[in-house]
């Protein structure tokens, strides 16, 4: 899983039929060690009810696919957990 | 998903024969205000989108879970027209 926020989100009505009715959000990657945020932006779908400025966890690859068993959805990220809190402790 | 512009199209007459009947266009990945980046990936067309439109593009075995790429030899596929975004942050 990895971490990141989400920044906004996306409208499409043309798509094809494993999306309908998919929540599409746009996430920013954070380094969980440093809290920094990526320059870079992913475009992933959402099981959770997550909303602009939530800290969540995503999949990447055909595991996100799976969050939506036994669906057949075609996507490369997911969001799976709305992540409340990250312990580090310190060494 | 990889947020990208669609360029161009490619055509090719031999090819593997799950690739026959499929629409290939050349996609350009861009930033959130819109400005082409570096790559560009060929991808396989799944909702009927022209040059100009703003696109969601899945890659890799997931590509494959469309209707129309259902095991088939594509790891791109087009499958969502971008209509708007909303950037709160």
């Amino acid at each position: 899983m990895f971490y990141g926020k989400v920044i906004g989100n996306i409208v499409a009505t043309i798509k094809v039929k494993g999306l309908e009715g998919k929540k599409i959000q746009i996430i920013r990657p954070i380094d969980m060690q440093t809290g920094l945020e990526s320059e870079k932006f992913i475009i992933a779908l959402d099981v959770t009810d997550s909303g602009a400025g939530d800290y969540v966890g995503y999949e990447d690859g055909k595991e996100a696919a799976w969050a939506f068993e036994p669906e057949v959805v075609p996507t490369d990220a997911t969001i799976v957990a709305i992540i409340d809190n990250v312990n580090i402790p310190g060494e | 998903m990889i947020l990208g512009k669609v360029i161009g199209s490619v055509v090719a007459t031999q090819k593997d024969p799950g690739l026959v009947g499929k629409k290939l266009l050349v996609v350009k990945a861009i930033d959130l205000e819109g400005n082409l980046l570096e790559p560009f990936i060929v991808a396989a067309d799944a909702v009927g989108v022209v040059i100009g439109e703003k696109v969601l593009v899945v890659n890799g075995s997931s590509a494959r879970m469309t209707d129309e790429t259902k095991e088939r030899s594509i790891d791109s596929v087009i499958v969502a027209k971008v209509d708007s975004m909303q950037i709160k942050l």
